[in-house]
This record gives C-alpha cells, structure tokens and sequence, in this order.
C-alpha cells in the first residue's frame, strides 16, 4: 500500500496540508472574512477553514458558541432537537494538536456528531502574531480515527512563513511578499484561475489557464490568445507586445504604447502624473500545459519590470509525501 | 377542430399550445434525473451511423441526417433524392482533446474513468477534468453523436440514451 500524497493549501498566510486527492472547490467571502471548502473524490465536503479579522478583538467562547449554533443548525430539528444538544462537545481530544498549535494566543478544540453519522472535529483560535482568527473543520462520515483529521487540523499555520507568504490554490502556487493584500479572486472549472492582490505600486493580478496547448491552437499562436483574452484591456490601455522567453517557455510582455508627441508634451508642460497603465508578461509551458500571466496595473515606470519578476514566482502546484 | 374545420390558433388543445405540449414531452422524456455518482458511473458510447475521419487538428465527424419537411421539399423539387448515392450530411470539427475523448467513447469506459484519462492527458486538476468533460459530453449528446449508457441500478432504467450529462 503506498503512502497517501499530501498537498498544500495557502493564502494570505494561512496554510494547511490535506490528502492529494481533496480539492479546493470554492473560495468565498463570508462576513469580514473568507472561507475555503474542500471536497473528497466523491464530492463529499471534507474540510472547511475559515478565517477573518474579529471586529473588536477575538473571544474564545463566543466563537466556539457561534460554532456550536452553527452545528446544531445542521441537525434536523434546529437546536432544540436533542440530538444537537448531545452532538456537540468541547474540549475534544485531537492527538498531536496542542503541540502544533502552541503559536496561537488561544484556541479550544470542537467536535460535532450529526445523526446521520457525520462528524465534524476541528478548533477555533486566534493567531499569535496578528490576532486573526479561524475555525478549521474536518469532517468525517465514519468514526474518526484514521488520523486524517488530526494531521490536517495539526499542520494549519497561520503568518508562520515570515516575510513571504506561499499561495497555493486551484493548482497553482505563489510566492508572494507578506504585505501584499488580497484584493479578489475568481475560479471557472473551465480551467481559468485568477488572484488580484494590492501592492505599493498598484495591483498585481495573476492568471493561469488550463487545456493551454488547445487554446494556443485554436488561436494560432501564444498572441492570438492574448489578443482574445486581454480583448479588453488592449483597448483600454494601448498596449504594445513584445516576443521573448521565460525560463525556455514561449513569453509575451506586454506594456503600455509610449504617449504621443502632444501628449507626451503636454503631460511634461503641465507636470502631470503618468497615466495608470498595466504591463505584464504571458508565458505558455508546453511541460506543464498551462498558461500564466502576471499583470501589474500602476503608474510606477519599472512596471514591466515588477511584473516579470512576479512571474518568476509561480509554479504548478506539488504533491507532498506523507507528512 | 373549430366551426370552420381549422385547428385553433394559440396556446391550447391545437396549433402553438400541441406544438409546445410536443416539444415539453420530448424534453421530458430526454432528460432523466442523475446524481453526480450515477453521471460518473455512466458509459458514453458513440452514435454508430457517425463517420470518424482523423484530421490534422484533431477528428471531423460525418453525421447523416433526416431532412425536415422542407427541405425534403426542396431537394424532392432540386431532384436530389434521385441520385443513388445522395445522403445528406453534416460535418462537427474536433480539436485535438476533442478528438481524443471521442476515441474513448466506446461504452468499455465510465465518465469517471474518462475524467481520470483527460486529467492524466492534459495535466488537468481532476474537478476541471470532470467539468470540461461534462460540458463537452452534454454537447455531443445534444447533437445526438452520442448516449449514455446508465448503470443497471438507476431508476430511470438501463441503456438509457440520455441529453444530460454530469
């Protein structure tokens, strides 16, 4: 029997390991904060994390009676039926937990009986450095003892990383610096995975497409893509492309067209800023048949340059061995 | 009928209402309510009256079709149908990850089993795998190239030919 591959979630400094063969299936607001859903190969849920900057500070107990509210909720009944008030218990014993989460300030350990067999297991706490809080679930149909729940409620980390935070999500990964801040995000099945994030010289968004070879194809080359999928902002912006290479994949950059003479002068005559524009760079890897692009939306003269070295950042995401 | 032996006009027993209570019953007897795992569980299997031609860019299909009344009409006027080897046809593109799943479209192999050789093909995460497949096997059975075959155990019965897809 061979060994269970394990695979890496992260987002804003929240990271978590789970089986290989769970998936990311959404990424959502929820309140002031996001929560990610992960299914089985069944499509089963199998965990949910979420986490939100507390307004007015984080309180143990009132999160984990919002959990319990929300447990009993599932309960056929609501939470007068029976089963609800004798489902939920906290403290649970999780091995190896407290150990793994000895960074956080606080945190109490749930776990939830649904009478249909589910179990939920899982924790509320707060992070130690920034006070943001979160609630991680695990959820099991059988009873629990696998030792699934454990290892993947035991590797959640939250601003561990230091200066740089690892994003891996929907098949991608990014290393990206601590104060870049998520900004929005979007993810079609269909294969188009795209992250938005603030930065000091503007918005820095990231792409990657799947089925990369076919569309390459259907639009006869990586610039025929581009046209089609950047229809819009090669419009707007008056951009210019430029073939070249990025790690031995084929590469476009893209920047905006130099003003005009009468433009050009009348922005120096009147000493006015130079306009937002957006530069990035498109690559296409026939290895991994995927196709990538950063665009940094700014005012700032090196942005091509900004956004190429973003780019060098992003890679597939990998499979882990057993932790 | 009405006092002038014209069908009624409008929605109702003749005229638009029988064409669209025609219409609703074709759809309701096409489309059959599937869980997820029935929909993996299904065997797609190519219309067997579809020509495969290998292209560079992947596969053409020839389809024979039926000429509607009109146009059957038409080519009766043309004197079409009095050419022996006159079959009306039509013609489908395939890309190359079209062309790919339609050769596995042989009924040996579940849309599960599809996904996994599509996600393996093209290094795709297995949920855009299944969706991508999904989308492109609800096309192909909305255009009749192909049916899917649905495990015994389902409630709408087996070897269903089916317009839905997972």
């Amino acid at each position: 029997m061979t060994a269970p591959r394990w695979s890496r979630f992260g987002w804003d400094g929240v990271s978590l390991r789970h089986p290989a063969d769970w998936e990311l299936v959404s990424i959502s607001r929820r309140g002031r904060g996001l929560v990610a859903a992960f299914a089985g190969p069944d499509g089963r849920a199998r965990a949910a994390l979420r986490w939100e900057e507390p307004a007015g500070g984080f309180d143990l107990k009132k999160a984990l009676a919002g959990v319990e509210r929300a447990s009993a909720k599932a309960v056929p009944g609501g939470k007068s039926a029976p089963e609800a008030a004798s489902g939920f218990e906290s403290p649970a014993s999780v091995p190896g937990l407290k150990k793994a989460l000895s960074g956080m300030k606080e945190f109490a350990t749930f776990r939830w009986r649904s009478p249909d067999g589910e179990v939920g297991t899982g924790f509320v706490g707060a992070c130690g450095k920034c006070g943001r809080a979160s609630i991680v679930q695990v959820f099991e149909r059988a009873a629990p003892g696998d030792g699934v729940a454990a290892e993947v409620l035991a590797s959640f980390e939250d601003h561990a990383a230091g200066e740089t935070f690892l994003w891996e999500a929907f098949d991608v990964a990014i290393e990206m610096p601590s104060e870049y801040k998520y900004s929005d995000h979007g993810y079609d099945p269909r294969g188009l995975v795209r992250l938005a994030v603030s930065c000091e010289d503007g918005l820095l968004s990231y792409f990657r497409w799947g089925l990369a070879r076919s569309h390459v194809e259907a639009a006869g080359s990586l610039e025929g893509f581009f046209r089609k999928a950047f229809a819009k902002e090669l419009a707007r912006y008056r951009l210019r492309t430029e073939s070249c290479t990025l790690d031995g994949c084929d590469a476009l950059t893209f920047a905006p067209r130099a003003p005009g003479v009468l433009a050009g002068t009348l922005r120096q005559t009147l000493r006015l800023p130079p306009p937002r524009g957006l530069s990035g760079v498109i690559w296409f890897s026939e290895r991994e048949n995927r196709i990538y692009a950063t665009a940094l939306a700014s005012r700032a003269s090196d942005a091509l340059e900004r956004a190429v070295r973003a780019a060098r950042r992003v890679r597939p995401a990998k499979e882990e061995a057993a932790p | 009928m009405s006092a002038e032996g014209r069908p009624p006009r409008g929605p109702g027993p003749g005229g638009l209402g029988r064409l669209w209570r025609r219409r609703a019953e074709g759809q309701s007897s096409q489309h059959v309510g599937l869980t997820r795992e029935q929909s993996l569980q299904a065997r797609p299997v190519r219309n067997p009256a579809v020509v495969t031609e290998a292209t560079a860019g992947g596969a053409r299909l020839t389809v024979p079709v039926v000429p509607g009344r009109w146009v059957s009409l038409l080519l009766r006027i043309l004197k079409f149908g009095a050419r022996p080897n006159f079959r009306p046809t039509r013609t489908i593109e395939l890309d190359r990850v079209g062309a790919f799943v339609w050769e596995l479209c042989d009924g040996s192999r579940t849309v599960k089993e599809l996904a996994s050789a599509l996600a393996a093909h093209e290094k795709l995460p297995r949920r855009e795998a299944e969706h991508s497949l999904a989308l492109f096997l609800k096309m192909l059975a909305e255009r009749r190239l192909l049916l899917l075959q649905l495990p015994v155990d389902t409630p709408s019965g087996n070897a269903r030919a089916s317009g839905q897809s997972s």
